[in-house]
């Protein structure tokens, strides 16, 4: 079922303004590697604030996965029980304005919570337990498993952010900074999520903890087959790993597709405010230095290079 | 301020962090310090400014020995600007943030005025004199946090990864302030990060790793030097390792865009 938002909009505050607007989007429950991108201020938190319902929207439809989150019911109502339908009419709802923007804080928000994992921005300073495997076990616990089960899920998720077994009885705080935000990380996918998503994942790391990172990230994906969300404002990463780019602006969706075809639009980059590659603009003065010349732009170092040595980028 | 570290060693107890470390840093210049995260640059810094004490060997400002007594002294010439810049702000407003310094010095109003004005023209924040942290972004608060440092007329900023918690736009608004105030006074400016670009405003780039500089020397040696770099957990521009993995390869025009991708390297 995946993530699908419907004329969804959020605002902080009754009578604030709209934070999120008209935002229509779905994301697959697999394989998708989405980033967001857009300016500081354009939404892109609060998005996938909604996403796993820590905040909910004040109009239009959200369903994540099997549940629909709806403000008015103060609860997420789950759509696949005919009591469901039946009770809150939900064939006839023409829309589903929230009475009140107050989060409502209910069993049912969990279930959603345990389908999206987030990964906020900075999570090595969110560590707090004596141990590394009971910091990762503290996700799952919060979920009512037995101790012995958050055991085996947090083993699992340490294991596939490839971190040493010898370290899992350090305490996290005499990790580096890499370490640190991998064993963050495998808190998250200790709970199991279907999505996950990573606000500004690879912000603060030295280039080798970026590559590490994001290569354990697309080996996540491939080894699971969940689908990946990373808000980013790094050009680089971006053109590197991405498969599908959502842009932000002043709270609207104002761009999805394929990364190729944003980059080679400078028109539209800079009426979203972003950055190019930095191999993009090295290419484009080779190219304006009559060094060099392509039909595609360059995104990457290897694409760069291809066209130095004459040959040409292929779709 | 000049400044020299004679053999100097320090351990978060018993983890060594910076060993046996020998370097002069000359007044008035710029030199960036990079390094992986735990190379041991923060610690560098904040030896360099008495907020850690060497477990071993001598750290001199200005040929004089740093000790307890001497840096009472020092301090009022040091600035640091840290990572997080909600951290380092004071005030409730802009203006209100570069006083405070100011009139723990027990500076005159009138001169006060006057170097609030002075400083945050310099870094370009001069219209946000009355404005409250909260409307500002990350970059802004960097500048306001530079120019807070540089009316207490230090002689040596220290900016310890600063940038590295800011989106592009803060980061290129750092970036120019720094090249800005490089133009300004006779300051000696030390950089610490592991981002290379923000290296390249620097007269001279050490490369520190495990707590030892594995190579010390120009921007354009340093980011030529790729090994040393991936060897530090560092990687060397774009435009660097183009030059480098295309050395053995012939192409069409290879000397002129050799040239281009080293002169882009430093003015992109």
């Amino acid at each position: 079922m995946g993530i699908n938002f419907q004329n969804v909009a959020f605002r902080y505050s009754p009578l604030g303004k709209d934070v999120l607007q008209d935002i229509n989007l779905e994301v697959e429950e697999n394989d998708e590697f989405v980033f967001i991108l857009g300016h500081t201020g354009s939404g892109k938190s609060t998005l996938v604030q909604n996403i796993n319902a820590l905040l909910l929207p004040y109009k239009g439809k959200l369903n994540v996965m099997d549940h629909q989150v709806i403000t008015r019911y103060r609860h997420p109502i789950k759509l696949n029980t005919k009591l469901n339908k039946k009770r809150y009419n939900l064939n006839k709802s023409k829309h589903l304005f929230a009475k009140s923007n107050i989060p409502v804080y209910s069993r049912t928000l969990r279930n959603i919570r345990k389908h999206i994992g987030l990964v906020f921005q900075f999570p090595e300073y969110q560590l707090f337990e004596s141990t590394v495997l009971k910091d990762v076990m503290f996700g799952p616990k919060n979920f009512k498993y037995s101790k012995e089960e958050c055991e085996r899920l947090a083993k699992e998720a340490l294991e596939l952010v490839d971190f040493p077994k010898e370290l899992y009885d350090r305490s996290p705080f005499l990790l580096s900074g890499g370490q640190m935000r991998r064993v963050a990380i495998a808190g998250i996918l200790a709970i199991n999520p279907d999505v996950i998503i990573l606000d500004e994942p690879t912000v603060g790391l030295d280039p080798k903890g970026k590559d590490t990172l994001m290569n354990l990230l697309v080996d996540i994906q491939k080894k699971t087959h969940k689908s990946i969300i990373i808000i980013s404002h790094d050009m680089n990463v971006v053109a590197r790993y991405a498969k599908r780019i959502i842009v932000m602006k002043q709270s609207r969706i104002v761009y999805d597709g394929e990364k190729r075809r944003l980059f080679e639009d400078l028109d539209k980059l800079h009426e979203y405010n972003l950055d190019l590659p930095t191999v993009s603009g090295l290419s484009m003065e080779l190219k304006k230095k009559n060094l060099i010349n392509y039909k595609h732009l360059p995104l990457t170092i290897e694409e760069l290079e291809t066209v130095i040595k004459g040959g040409d980028i292929y779709e | 301020m000049k400044i020299k570290l004679d053999n100097v060693s320090f351990s978060y107890n018993e983890e060594k962090v910076i060993s046996n470390l020998n370097l002069e840093i000359e007044s008035s210049s710029i030199t960036a310090i990079i390094g992986h995260n735990g190379s041991g640059k923060s610690t560098l810094a904040k030896l360099i400014v008495g907020l850690l004490e060497p477990k071993k060997g001598t750290i001199y400002l200005d040929d004089q020995v740093l000790n307890e007594d001497s840096i009472k002294i020092f301090r009022n010439k040091m600035g640091i600007i840290f990572q997080n810049p909600d951290n380092q702000f004071v005030g409730v407003t802009v203006k209100d943030d570069i006083a405070f310094g100011l009139e723990n010095k027990n500076i005159e109003r009138e001169e006060m005025i006057q170097k609030i004005h002075k400083y945050l023209k310099l870094v370009g924040m001069e219209e946000y004199i009355e404005e409250s942290p909260e409307n500002l972004s990350g970059g802004q608060k960097q500048r306001v946090a530079i120019a807070g440092a540089l009316s207490m007329e230090c002689e040596l900023l220290i900016l310890d990864e600063s940038t590295s918690m800011l989106d592009p736009l803060g980061t290129k608004e750092v970036g120019e302030t720094i090249k800005k105030i490089k133009n300004e006074d006779n300051k000696t400016i030390i950089i610490i990060t592991h981002d290379l670009e923000e290296a390249r405003l620097a007269d001279r780039v050490i490369v520190l790793n495990k707590g030892k500089i594995v190579k010390d020397g120009t921007p354009k040696e340093v980011f030529s030097d790729e090994n040393i770099l991936i060897n530090s957990g560092l990687k060397t521009m774009d435009s660097v390792k183009i030059i480098n993995d295309l050395k053995n390869v012939d192409y069409k025009n290879k000397k002129e865009i050799e040239a281009a991708l080293w002169e882009l390297t430093f003015k992109m």
